[in-house]
């Protein structure tokens, strides 16, 4: 892999964010869980040392050959008790050694909580909170990751494998008090409390993305998540959506593009009621990955202009289809949504148990366009 | 009583709970009541299902019902349930995900259904005897994880091997789960959302097969 070809990667990535025409289309591969497989990892070994997390990518990149970069370098589970507010059940630890990852959504947060993020602040709050009621454990493996970080980047960059982020990404409010309070009762509250969730929300802002920002530029990351998952137009009433989601990941993107890097709009679930909402983001300066369930080819139409769009080879079809099946439905996405601003990724991570033929018929297929 | 079923559409929780005790110092009976908080549980499915309103409203209104039975000293075994059919719904094993097989419970219990919830990481031999003992029809097997797409196939191939496939309908439903998927498993149909869950119930019911 280190053969020169990394900046080209790069650059036919950078262009089909800028929607420029590339010489072919680019593909960002997104996995976790799938890299321990093809590294022969158990999950539990994966998950032990994050390090390895990053050579099991390093294996899992150089068994694909002609994919463009890593979508991330490294995994710990511990991130996504951050990231949900709740506790997540890690393989060989809490469950079988070679069982995924899975959290556990169970609203370890109360109504009182909004308050105290409005008095503590958001960083002090999820601190306490994570050492608290998820468990410091947790607390003690995301130092470790954080700690491995320079590791992490140095040991990517020796095998020259080409990535995205290194690290750090940042979340909206939504998405963290829907995951600590579970979706059910976080919808009451913003039924009943609505007042009191965005007094919070509010709050939280100026810790989001800073710190994070800072981290991914000393990763030499170009890219940076600001997801969405829970705070999908399918999962909310329209003016819920208008008043406690899409100002606060508007926000979020123009101030990862003020600072340089390529937001990547992370979309699980349906968001295609609120696409031309989209059309207010920084023109020619996001990338926006859909899982499946977004209509990607209204996307095409709504914002093929101004914003290069990624993804969607659906999970079911990676696990389940055959490689010809694959190879079908990624020829017809670059037909109908390239050539300029498209990468060909998967719907969210490639899942754990998808064939090695059918991520290699997903690259091949763009690599045939 | 109009005005009830519409306050229910608009979800206005206080006033629903004020109309009800209204209704209720009026004369109006439990069932009455029931009825009309029935009427506009069918209006919001109409209007989901006409992509007016969202999951959020789904969940919110389930909510208001569960409060408006408990002014009336009810629980949802009051909207029929005790008589509707039986449905036996549960992530299946490997897989602990439940908000949306909770979100596609609240909706099935608030439009009439008898939901039998195993929970999560159920093995296939728990929906077997579920089916056994509560004489059902109607089985949804959730999951969000590929890595249990096996044990959905495991399941539905308990239930047949126990000779209850043919008493049944079988939906299953999750984020990667798809029609194509539902084919390849041998289930009846693939659930999108807990509102097509509802429907694909309800067409059941009256002996359309998926």
């Amino acid at each position: 892999m280190n053969d020169g070809s990394l900046d080209q990667r790069l650059q036919r990535i950078l262009r089909a964010v800028a929607v420029e025409p590339t010489d072919r289309i680019p593909v960002v591969l997104c996995a976790a869980g799938w890299c321990a497989r093809v590294a022969g990892l158990t999950l539990a070994d994966y998950c032990s040392d994050s390090l390895r997390s990053a050579q099991a990518a390093i294996a899992a990149f150089a068994a694909i050959e002609t994919a463009d970069a890593m979508e991330y370098v490294a995994f710990d589970p511990a991130l996504l008790s951050y990231a949900w507010m709740t506790k997540v059940r890690i393989p060989g630890v809490d469950q079988p050694a070679d069982e995924l990852w899975q959290v556990e959504e169970s609203g370890l947060m109360e109504p009182a909580d909004y308050d105290r993020i409005v008095a503590d602040g958001w960083d002090e709050f999820q601190t306490g909170f994570i050492a608290e009621r998820v468990g410091p454990e947790i607390a003690e493996r995301a130092a470790a990751y954080e700690s491995s970080v320079p590791a992490i980047i140095e040991t990517v960059r020796a095998a020259g494998m080409p990535y995205l982020m290194g690290g750090a990404d940042a979340i909206m409010p939504f998405e963290y008090l829907c995951g600590g309070r579970s979706f059910s009762q976080f919808v009451y509250d913003l039924y009943r409390i609505p007042d009191k969730v965005e007094a919070a929300m509010q709050a939280m802002m100026p810790q989001l993305s800073g710190p994070a920002i800072e981290a991914a530029k000393a990763t030499g990351s170009p890219a940076f998540w600001v997801g969405g998952w829970r705070g999908a137009s399918e999962m909310l009433a329209r003016p819920l959506w208008e008043r406690f989601v899409f100002p606060y990941h508007k926000q979020l993107v123009e101030e990862v593009v003020a600072a340089g890097l390529i937001p990547i709009l992370h979309f699980d679930s349906d968001w295609t009621r609120d696409l031309a909402r989209f059309r207010e983001y920084p023109e020619k300066s996001c990338i926006m990955s859909l899982d499946g369930r977004t209509d990607i080819r209204k996307a095409k139409e709504i914002l093929g202009d101004h914003m290069c769009l990624m993804g969607d080879v659906p999970a079911a079809l990676l696990s389940r289809g055959t490689p010809d099946e694959v190879h079908d439905y990624v020829g017809q996405l670059v037909a109908d949504i390239g050539p300029a601003g498209y990468i060909v990724h998967s719907g969210c991570d490639i899942p754990v148990d998808a064939p090695l033929d059918n991520v290699k018929a997903m690259v091949a297929a763009a690599n045939d366009a | 009583m109009d005005e009830l079923s519409k306050l229910l559409v608009e979800m206005r929780e206080d006033d629903v709970l004020a109309a009800v005790r209204a209704a209720r110092q009026a004369g109006a009976s439990a069932t009455d009541v029931i009825g009309t908080l029935q009427d506009g549980m069918r209006a919001i499915g109409d209007k989901y299902s006409a992509g007016e309103y969202f999951l959020s409203e789904l969940i919110m209104s389930a909510e208001i019902i569960k409060r408006a039975l408990a002014e009336l000293g009810l629980d949802e075994t009051a909207l029929d349930n005790a008589g509707g059919p039986a449905y036996i719904l549960g992530t299946v094993r490997h897989d602990i995900h439940d908000i949306g097989k909770n979100i596609v419970a609240s909706v099935l219990g608030a439009n009439g259904f008898r939901v039998i919830d195993l929970g999560v990481d159920v093995p296939p031999e728990s929906f077997v005897a579920a089916v056994r003992e509560h004489n059902a029809g109607l089985v949804g097997l959730s999951c969000l994880l590929t890595t249990a797409f096996d044990s959905m196939g495991q399941t539905i191939e308990a239930l047949r091997a126990a000779g209850l496939r043919d008493q049944l309908d079988i939906f299953v439903g999750g984020g990667p789960v798809t029609s194509r998927l539902a084919e390849q498993l041998g289930a009846d149909a693939a659930g999108a959302s807990a509102q097509e869950a509802v429907t694909l119930a309800e067409r059941a019911r009256v002996g359309e097969r998926s």
